[in-house]
This record gives structure tokens, C-alpha cells and sequence, in this order.
């Protein structure tokens, strides 16, 4: 239990206005309170300030920072796109370079590894750089279209 | 989509779910930046890092915990970060408005003037007094939870806010 003078009083009624537990007992409290005219004009004061500072709400906020974070990510280069159906990618990928072996296989020679050899190439760049080579880029689109408008 | 699959979606490289829990969490942390360092434009600018340094901690993220305290962690040390450096260039842009609060919303219990001068009265007080009442009495929040936010021990939390309310009052009664 902490001692009880003037300060602890005045931190155990605080509390107490809050909702809290006090660290002194609450007939501890009111005793010294009773006692001490200026720890009760000072408790007195704090209560309706109290009361006073529980009225107002927070100001809802509109502002919206999405953009700002979005362009610094980008700029900063911390930000990658990975799309989520990139497998589907992957797999026409495959396929293309499956249909291509399997072509080239019925007359195999030895140059046949010249015409693999850069499509193998173009599709681990794609993979190790997350990018889909189809995706439109929607900035290209919009100046594609204003000048259609024009 | 929750906070969690958000989190391990960026972490997975899609980065763009991370507008998820920006659009989510701007308008609290708006709020609460504004409150330590007392104008918008600060503000903005110490919540746009806050996301940034988020983001590029993510991969440290606790996923047992919530996201908006760690957040918070976040962005009050941006927020005193701030405010260090326009000390260090001693410039004072607190942006007092004399026709709008912008902390506090209207409230059918105070009068505009009222309202007016308990703001300019929070504006007057030090960047920690301020948050730390605008977190009690705007967000409710109790001793514990605000032990918890500030990372100090409730007794230091019942402490402190009993000197701020009394240098509140003080900065009250001379404003009005």
C-alpha cells in the first residue's frame, strides 16, 4: 500500500474519477479528504475537469496517405508486383518450351540448342523478375486512348 | 480480408495489399499524429513514413499481436522524430486555428468557444502531455492500455497524467 499524503491522495481520488483502482483504499481517501482542504479543492477542481475533458470526441480524419506511401514505394524500389495468377504464366511458359522441344526434336541436330536456349532464357528472366510480360500497363492504356480521342 | 492475410500478402510480394491496412489504419493514425505534433501537414508527412518503416518491417511483424499498436509504436517515434528536427531548426509551426478545431470534433456537451479553448490549451501543452490525454479521454483508453501503447509502467502512466491534466487546467484557465 503506498503512503498516504497530499500527493498519493490526490493520484488515488484521480484514479478513482477514472474508473481505476486506486492504490490507497478508498476510507483511506475520503479521511485525508476530509481533513485536508486543499487535497479536497484540488480533487474537487480535478473531478469537473475531468467531466469536462471526457466530452469532446477525436475529429474524424479524411485524409488519405495511400497515394503518398504508394509512389514512395515505387520510387524507392522496395515495392514488387507479383500478380496472383502468375503459375498460369509459368505453365503457358512450359508449354510453349515443351511444343518447341518437342518439334525440333524430329530433326534433332545439334543446332537445336541455339533456337531453345533463348526462349528457356526469356522465361527465367520473366520468373526471376516477377514480371508478366501480357500485363497492359494501365498509364501506357490511358495515353493510348486520349490520343484515339483526339 | 483481415490484417493477417494482408501482412503475409505483402510479405509473399504483393506489395499492393498493403493499401489494405494503409486505408484501414490512415484515419486513426492521422488522429493520433495530429495530436503529438499539432499540425496536419506534420502529421501527413510523420504517417507516411510510419507506413514506410512498416512496411519495410513487416517481415518483423509479431503475428500474435495486433497490428495498429505495433503501428502506433511506429508512429509516435516518427512523430518525436519530427519534432526533434524542427527543434534543431527551431521553428515553432504549431497551427493554432482560430475558427476550426482540428483535434477535437464538435461536441453537443461543449460550446465552440469551449471547444476552442481546450484545444488551444492541448496545443500549449508538450507533445508527450498532449498524447498522452488525448489517448485517455478522446480514445478512452484505461491505465493499463495505456501502459501497454506507451511502453512504460502503469504507475508512471497514473503519474504523469495527473501533472498533465493539472498543467492542462492551467494552460485552460489562462486561455479562457
Amino acid at each position: 500500500m503506498n503512503q498516504v499524503n497530499c500527493e498519493n491522495v490526490c493520484l488515488a481520488a484521480m484514479a478513482v474519477a477514472d474508473g481505476e483502482k486506486p492504490l490507497i483504499p478508498a476510507p483511506d481517501i475520503e479521511l485525508h479528504l476530509a481533513q485536508c482542504d486543499r487535497c479536497r479543492a484540488d480533487v474537487e477542481q480535478l473531478q469537473a475537469f475531468i467531466e469536462l475533458l471526457n466530452a469532446p470526441r477525436r475529429r474524424e480524419r479524411t485524409e488519405s496517405v495511400w497515394r503518398r506511401v504508394a509512389e514512395s514505394l515505387r520510387h524507392s524500389g522496395k515495392a514488387r508486383t507479383v500478380p496472383d495468377h502468375w503459375p498460369w504464366f509459368l505453365l503457358l511458359g512450359l508449354l510453349l518450351a515443351g511444343y518447341r522441344v518437342i518439334v525440333a526434336a524430329s530433326d534433332w541436330e545439334p543446332s537445336i540448342l541455339f533456337k531453345v536456349a533463348p526462349v528457356l532464357l526469356a522465361i527465367a528472366v520473366f520468373i526471376f523478375l516477377r514480371e508478366n510480360p501480357f500485363k497492359v500497363n494501365p498509364g501506357l492504356q490511358a495515353r493510348i486512348s486520349s490520343r484515339g480521342d483526339l | 480480408m483481415d490484417d493477417l492475410s494482408a501482412i503475409q500478402k505483402c510479405l509473399a510480394g504483393d506489395w499492393e495489399t498493403f493499401r489494405h491496412l494503409v486505408e484501414k489504419y490512415q484515419a486513426r493514425a492521422v488522429g493520433h499524429a495530429l495530436a503529438i505534433v499539432g499540425a496536419r501537414e506534420d502529421a501527413l508527412d510523420a504517417v507516411q513514413e510510419a507506413f514506410l518503416d512498416a512496411f519495410q518491417a513487416l517481415g518483423r511483424f509479431d503475428t500474435g499481436r495486433q497490428f495498429y499498436p505495433w503501428l502506433y509504436a511506429i508512429l509516435r517515434n516518427r512523430c518525436f522524430k519530427l519534432l526533434a528536427s524542427r527543434k534543431r531548426l527551431e521553428v515553432s509551426s504549431l497551427e493554432q486555428s482560430e475558427i476550426q478545431t482540428e483535434i477535437l470534433a464538435p461536441s453537443s456537451r461543449l460550446s465552440p468557444e469551449e471547444l476552442l479553448t481546450l484545444e488551444q490549451a492541448l496545443l500549449a501543452l508538450s507533445p508527450e502531455d498532449r498524447e498522452l490525454i488525448t489517448l485517455k479521454h478522446l480514445d478512452g483508453l484505461s491505465y493499463r492500455d495505456l501502459a501497454e501503447m506507451l511502453g512504460v509502467a502503469e504507475g508512471t502512466v497514473m503519474s504523469r497524467l495527473y501533472y498533465a491534466r493539472r498543467r492542462l487546467r492551467e494552460h485552460f484557465t489562462l486561455v479562457r
